[in-house]
């Protein structure tokens, strides 16, 4: 459980981090999201105590991260702004992480076949690829077993079999329980694994909410409308609050629903030539709206909660 | 989470990098080869034109002017790499709290400083002795188990000074090139510039060596033992330095 309250995190005049406050429920995976900048890494690195908040507060298990009596049997850390030595192998990378935290060395050897590196953990990572890297800090995060993980853009440097695995490893690992944050600033790459969504942008948390709620509530259908009288259509419309675009002869059309739309071209005798869905717009275009750098879906002030 | 588990994984990190072996093999290479060649080469010449000043010390333990780049360079790799390597995120998310990082970082490093120097300075004194004749000396010869013991003490001293900067610094770069140069030629130069001397014979290198002599110079202002707890000081100010960054600044 991650309890995160009102943090927040100055450089000077710029702010990362705008009092964000979220919770973050065991058992699902959680993406967390957001375009380069927006915050995400400032934030994680405050839960794990390596940046200092200008003020608010972040707790895991009701304690703040230093406070913990051994963190990594507590939180499973990958960093993206961390690395191994390159210049130690990937065993002795984690047997020294093992060594700090009382953690059995046996254990060494179990994450290492995990995420298959046994064969390799005896060179230097130096001469790891980036898809070897991250396995070995993924190694790393489970070291202690932990309920709690935090994964900085885990995908990074991974082949697409390797995304695929880590997928289905993440939701192994929250449906046994654990609490699983993910960063991505790509919403595919975690589109297919989360449960629930956290998005920041600017420092500033836009939604919280369960996937497919996100998903209905940014995406919502667009109507694909052809009339003789396109114009005349798109005013009283627009009249009604709808979301109109003049495209060619036809409209695209958003916030009004069928029924009421023809009800509406009826009352103003406007025949309508065709009527249909044009589909939901898709997880990464409803994402790129609600972070865009000039807002247009998501008023910023207010945050979207279930 | 102790001390004692976070001793245990400075250990493995310290002893787990070739640079790091490196640096302690050169430092008894170098050491040991610089002292014993001088010894064998101008040794007893230069102890016949000083006289009554030859200071069997500073002979035997000539070689430390030169060893003690290995002392920093593995003082650096340590803890300013740990920065450079972008390492110090894993270790401080182990070891959160930063105290203890620094007491477990700090005393693993002092301690293989302090064991290979120990056994390099006993080495040291056998070797150079042996080319010196008339003028050869052992750790009977009054003073020269306590010089024995400061050229052990000397660079674990110069070592923790080290750390301390390495932490404050946190760029290997930059560790490197200002404590060589400080070490290796600054602080040497400055105890030979006349109006400099009494001051120069303070900074921490100057004053660790003060243990190595038997005789007092001139411009001496302390005698050995206070020379080991001036550098003690400059370690322990550093350390403090470091501590005080470590717990206010962002990992």
């Amino acid at each position: 459980m991650i309890e995160v309250r009102s943090l927040t995190r100055r450089y000077g005049s710029v702010v990362a981090v705008d009092e964000l406050t979220f919770d973050v429920a065991p058992g699902v995976v959680t993406a967390f999201l957001g375009r380069n900048g927006a915050g995400k890494s400032t934030t994680l690195r405050m839960l794990l105590g390596l940046d200092r908040p200008t003020g608010g507060t972040a707790r895991v298990d009701g304690r703040a991260y230093a406070d913990l009596p051994a963190p990594l049997h507590a939180v499973g850390a990958l960093l993206d702004s961390s690395a191994p030595h390159p210049g130690r192998t990937g065993r002795d990378h984690l047997r020294w992480l093992a060594a700090s935290n009382r953690i059995p060395s046996r254990r060494v050897a179990d994450v290492l076949r995990l995420v298959d590196l046994s064969a390799d953990a005896g060179r230097r990572v130096r001469g790891y690829s980036l898809g070897m890297r991250q396995r070995l800090g993924i190694a790393a995060a489970l070291l202690g077993d932990p309920p709690v993980l935090l994964l900085d853009e885990p995908t990074n440097g991974l082949d697409p079999e390797g995304i695929r695995w880590l997928r289905g490893f993440l939701r192994d690992l929250a449906a046994e329980g654990r609490t699983v944050v993910v960063s991505s600033h790509l919403m595919g790459e975690v589109g297919l694994t989360a449960d629930h969504l956290l998005v920041v942008g600017r420092g500033r948390l836009l939604a919280d909410m369960p996937l497919a709620e996100f998903v209905a509530g940014q995406g919502g259908p667009r109507l694909r409308v052809r009339t003789p009288e396109p114009e005349r259509l798109a005013g009283v419309l627009r009249a009604t609050g709808a979301e109109v675009d003049l495209a060619g002869g036809a409209l695209a059309v958003g916030g009004i629903a069928e029924r009421r739309l023809g009800e509406v071209a009826a009352r103003h005798g406007i025949p309508l030539l065709e009527l249909r869905r044009d589909g939901a717009r898709s997880l990464e275009d409803a994402f790129l709206a609600l972070t865009a750098p000039v807002p247009t879906a998501a008023p910023r002030e207010e945050v979207a909660r279930p | 989470m102790t001390l004692t588990a976070a001793l245990r994984a400075e250990w493995i990190k310290a002893t787990s990098l070739w640079s790091t072996r490196v640096a302690l093999a050169g430092y008894v290479l170098v050491v040991v080869a610089v002292s014993t060649g001088v010894a064998a080469a101008i040794g007893v010449e230069q102890a016949r034109l000083d006289g009554a000043e030859y200071d069997p010390g500073v002979l035997a333990f000539y070689g430390l002017n030169f060893g003690h780049v290995a002392v920093i360079a593995f003082a650096v790799l340590l803890t300013a790499s740990e920065y450079t390597h972008r390492t110090v995120h894993a270790s401080l998310t182990a070891v959160p709290r930063r105290g203890v990082f620094l007491a477990a970082k700090v005393a693993v490093g002092a301690g293989l400083v302090l064991a290979t120097a120990a056994v390099t300075a006993v080495v040291t004194l056998l070797a150079t002795q042996a080319f010196m004749g008339e003028y050869a000396v052992g750790l009977a010869t009054p003073g020269m188990l306590r010089a024995t013991a400061a050229a052990a003490l000397y660079p674990t001293l110069l070592a923790v000074v080290c750390m301390g900067v390495g932490l404050v610094l946190r760029d290997q770069t930059a560790a490197l090139s200002l404590l060589v140069p400080l070490f290796f030629l600054v602080s040497p130069v400055l105890e030979l510039v006349p109006g400099l001397q009494r001051a120069a014979v303070f900074l921490p290198d100057r004053a660790g060596q003060v243990a190595l002599r038997l005789h007092d110079r001139p411009i001496d202002v302390f005698g050995p033992a206070v020379g080991l707890v001036v550098l003690a000081g400059w370690g322990a100010a550093a350390l403090l330095g470091a501590w005080l960054l470590l717990r206010r600044r962002d990992a």
